[in-house]
Order: structure tokens, then C-alpha cells, then sequence
């Protein structure tokens, strides 16, 4: 059977399938891909379901020592990659061989890779996923050393690969549609979610920080409640939160607006300075 | 008791069914814990999950659904669970604790280092019977509610960046357990050994929304003992209760 090896873990590499579902009322988030596009374009490539599993690789990817024969891809941000001393492109499955050393580079735009593997790779799974999301998994990113197995038994699917392309988070417009409590945010703070531009701040697998400004500021409070991934909290400071795939399953916070599935995968490949608007083809005032 | 809901709808596949008010009394969360049980079975397989708050039930269906084809159920589903108002089971759980050095020492410098009133609060807390409202932040944090008015201390300006696991914690209204290491902006006021979620366990969380907790004194000694012993992963101990007890 086939195996890799890593030999470098890169920045922050992590698992991940479609995520842990059905757990949030224990307190576990979803997990999974933060961007379900180059998820889902990387394991198209190699002809795999959804349900597998590949690596996310942050800002700079993994080295992999290939122990076998397999047909890998990566889709999402493009990255340098080298298969031994030749360049490997985006979007293009390529083969490889017993002794091959894979080296995944810095990312040339975005945010994260997705490298998929003909088959997936064998990992654990708990909860239903093998997500990494520490410590309901033991591990919280690859680190150098692990090894996993390839399922190449696995069936193959033929896709139509002609949606997949390059530039699809190549935008700073955001589409939203309106949070649950909405009906509660003053007029002139719904008119200002749509005027400004927001500057991306912190960020990482549970969320970003949209850095907004004084006219934002509020005193609605709130009970806790539910919050899955792609909403926008507004805190009292007036900084926009918006959860992503690790984010935690409640939050305190007024959820103004609610990102759609391709506009998250957008946000996943942005860098913290970067700018974001958002539309709206309802809520446009 | 209250009877209006409010519906809003949450994405394309959410939808919150809205209390009037936050639950107060365990009778009110047992029957909001019911009310869940009671939904999840009416949709079955059509349903994802269902997470349950404080003035909130959210419903993450499969499909997106038919709000209007389904209120007149959900009511229904209410109306029952509020005409079941007695007979309920629940577990009630003795959870030692340890609030020496400085596992308190949150409350301590809350007390401006008075140490009776620190003491004081200690014996307070041993003495009531909290009820786990709802789970939300990390995997097994409970949201305990139960606190009275005296007892509440306002959240931390700044959070402590590093929560140890197991620290029982008070913010605002609510006391919690930290059931892993993380930030947080709530004062620490002693630490259990117990473990609160455990993935490989089953049940992965031992405590249900609408049981009850007390608080017994531990010594440190006893603390590093148990953790120690945690391999084998052992629960408090606890009674069945019914609230017509």
C-alpha cells in the first residue's frame, strides 16, 4: 500500500474531510475545510468523493517523501511545488513514485492549499471526522515524521473538471445574506455594513476580525445562541467577527450577516490588511 | 408559564425557534430539554443537529426547510413539552473541587485579598445546587446557572490568555468548568479533576442539559491524586432525582 512521510510540515498543515457534524450541541465545532472550493476542486483532480481526506496547508506547504506509487493535486492557493527538481502546477494531478520527494513551497497568493491524494489518505477518525481540531483530536497540526496511508482501493470518479479554475477568490466583494438578528441593528449601522470596506486583522481556523470603525459601535446585548460557520457577529466595540470552519458553536454577539458558501472560501484566501465590501442582492438599500 | 416562540429563520438551513425569556428554573430547562428531544424526533433523519441556549432552540436541518409547513408542529411539539411539567428525571452530580492556592486566586484579587470573603464565597458555592442550562464555547463547557445576585462577579476586562483545564470559573451569571486549556475572561475560583469531554468516552459528556451540580471541597492532595487516575477516566458520582422529589 501506498504511504507518504512527512518530512517537513510547512506552517500550519492540519487534516481535514467535510467536518464533524452533528456534535455542536456538545460544545464541538464543525471543522473541515476553511475553503470548500480548493477542498473540493483538489479532490475532483484525483477523481475522489468528498467525504475524503487530504491537508490543508497554510502560507507554506508540507515536504512529503513519497513511499509508493500515487497521483496527488493541490488546488486553492497556488504555491512553488516541486516534484524532486520539477515544477508541479496548480490544478494538474500529477504521478508519483516510490523515493519521490514532494516539496510544497510559499504560497504565491491566498492563504491555503489543498493537497489531495488519489484515494485519501487514511486517518482516524473521531467524531465522524478526521479533522484536526485539538484536543478532540490528539494532534493539532502534521508534524515532522507522521506517516499516513493512501486508500488507493477507493472508487474512481470521473469529473467534469472544467469548473475549476485559478482566479476564483480573486475578489474583495463578499455576498451576505441577512443574519438572524438583523431586524435588531440600527439603521445607520446597516448602512455602514455596506459602505465601507473592511480591513481584515486577525485570523486564523476559528475566525476573522474585520476591523471596523467608531460608528459601529453598539450596546446590543444578547443572549448566547447558536453560530455556525460564514456568520458575521458585531461586537459592542464595532469589530466584526466572522466564524469560520473551526469557529465555536455559540457567541454572544448580534449575527448581522451571513456569508454564502463560495464567499467564505473567498475570506479563507485573505491575508490580514487585505480588503473586503460586502453586497448583497436582498439587503441592497 | 410562557407560551410565545418566535421563529427566525437562520441561513438557508437554520432556523431558531426564540423563547420569551432566558430559562431560570430547572423545570424550565427540563422541559426546554424536552422540547428538543421531542423535536429531533419528530424530524428524525431530516435533522442534523439541535443546539439548545438559553432563550434558544436552533434546529440545523439537512435540506432547507419549509418554515410555514412546519410552525404548526413545533408548536404542537411546545405545547406538549410545557403540559409535561412534572416527572422529570435528572441526575444530580457531586463535583469535587479544589480551591486552594491559586486555583482562587481570581477571587482573591476579586476580594482586593480578603481572604474571609474569599473563604465565604467558597462556602457559598458549596452550598448550592447549580443546573447545566446549556454546552456551547468549547466541547463540555456547560453553561451552570443557579448563581444568586450576591455571587455574580462581572467578567474579566481582559481575559486570561491561559485557562487551566478543569478550572471552575464564574462570569456574570454563570459558573462553567473549563473542560480543556484555552483563553478566557471569566474568574477562576478553584479546579477539578474531572474531565468534562472526553471523545473516546461514552457518553462524551457525562452531564445532560437540566442536571443538577454541587460542589464538594477537595484537597490538593486529593486533586493530584485524581488527576493522576483520570487514565481511567472516572465519573463523579451522582443520584437520579425527579423533580417532583
Amino acid at each position: 500500500m501506498s504511504k507518504i512521510k512527512i518530512i517537513e510540515p510547512g506552517f500550519f498543515s492540519t487534516i481535514q474531510d467535510h467536518g464533524r457534524i452533528g456534535f455542536r450541541h456538545k460544545g464541538v465545532p464543525l471543522s473541515g475545510p476553511m475553503d470548500t472550493k480548493g477542498f473540493e476542486f483538489a479532490h475532483k483532480l484525483v477523481g475522489n468523493d468528498y467525504q475524503k481526506s487530504l491537508i490543508e496547508a497554510t502560507l507554506k506547504g508540507p515536504t512529503l517523501l513519497i513511499e509508493g506509487k500515487t497521483t496527488l493535486a493541490y488546488s486553492g492557493a497556488p504555491m512553488d511545488v516541486y516534484l524532486n527538481k520539477d515544477k508541479m502546477l496548480i490544478n494538474k494531478p500529477f504521478e508519483c513514485n516510490l523515493g519521490d520527494i514532494v516539496r510544497f513551497g510559499n504560497c504565491l497568493s491566498g492563504v491555503r492549499t489543498y493537497i489531495s491524494f488519489r484515494g485519501g489518505l487514511k486517518v482516524s477518525s473521531v467524531l465522524g471526522s478526521s479533522s484536526y481540531y485539538y484536543p478532540v483530536t490528539n494532534k493539532k497540526i502534521l508534524e515532522k515524521g507522521n506517516e499516513f496511508c493512501i486508500d488507493s482501493k477507493s472508487e474512481n470518479i470521473n469529473y467534469d473538471l472544467n469548473d475549476i479554475t485559478e482566479d476564483y477568490y480573486f475578489k474583495d466583494n463578499l455576498n451576505v445574506s441577512k443574519g438572524p438578528d438583523w431586524s435588531i441593528i440600527p439603521s445607520d449601522i446597516k448602512e455602514r455594513l455596506f459602505k465601507n470596506s473592511f480591513d481584515i486583522g486577525i485570523n486564523d481556523r476559528m475566525g476573522y476580525h474585520l476591523e471596523g470603525d467608531d460608528k459601529l459601535k453598539n450596546r446590543i446585548h444578547l443572549e448566547s445562541s447558536a453560530i455556525f460557520p460564514g456568520t458575521v457577529q458585531l461586537t459592542p466595540k464595532g469589530i466584526l467577527l466572522v466564524s469560520m470552519a473551526d469557529g465555536q458553536v455559540t457567541g454572544g454577539y448580534p449575527r448581522v450577516l451571513i456569508l454564502d458558501k463560495s464567499s467564505i472560501a473567498v475570506l479563507a484566501q485573505k491575508r490580514r490588511g487585505e480588503k473586503i465590501k460586502f453586497e448583497s442582492n436582498h439587503l441592497r438599500k | 408559564m410562557e407560551n410565545e416562540l418566535l421563529f427566525l429563520p437562520y441561513g438557508s438551513r437554520g432556523l431558531i425557534i426564540k423563547f420569551e425569556k432566558p430559562s431560570i428554573s430547572q423545570i424550565e430547562v427540563l422541559s426546554r430539554s424536552f422540547f428538543r428531544d421531542y423535536v429531533a424526533r419528530l424530524f428524525k433523519t431530516d435533522v442534523q443537529d439541535l443546539l439548545l441556549t438559553s432563550d434558544s432552540l436552533t434546529i440545523f436541518f439537512k435540506e432547507s426547510p419549509s418554515i410555514n409547513a412546519i410552525k404548526k408542529n413545533l408548536l404542537n411539539a411546545y405545547d406538549i413539552s410545557l403540559s409535561k411539567s412534572i416527572d422529570f428525571e435528572y441526575k444530580h452530580w457531586e463535583i469535587p473541587v479544589c480551591f486552594e492556592n491559586n486555583f482562587s486566586s481570581d477571587l482573591l484579587k476579586y476580594f482586593n485579598d480578603d481572604e474571609s470573603k474569599t473563604k465565604d464565597y467558597i462556602k457559598r458555592i458549596c452550598e448550592l445546587e447549580m443546573i447545566v442550562q446549556f454546552y456551547g464555547f468549547l466541547p463540555g463547557f456547560c453553561y451552570l446557572i443557579g448563581l444568586p445576585k450576591s455571587m455574580q462577579l462581572k467578567r474579566k476586562p481582559e481575559p486570561n490568555l491561559k485557562v487551566p483545564k478543569g478550572s471552575l470559573a464564574v462570569g456574570g451569571g454563570y459558573a462553567g468548568i473549563y473542560p480543556q486549556n484555552s483563553p478566557g475572561g471569566w474568574h477562576l475560583i478553584g479546579i477539578t479533576p474531572t474531565i468534562f469531554f472526553d471523545p473516546k468516552r461514552y457518553p462524551n459528556c457525562f452531564a445532560s442539559v437540566g442536571d443538577k451540580f454541587s460542589f464538594s471541597q477537595i484537597s490538593i492532595d486529593d486533586y493530584e491524586k485524581a488527576l493522576k487516575q483520570n487514565s481511567i477516566n472516572k465519573l463523579p458520582s451522582f443520584n437520579i432525582c425527579n423533580v417532583k422529589d
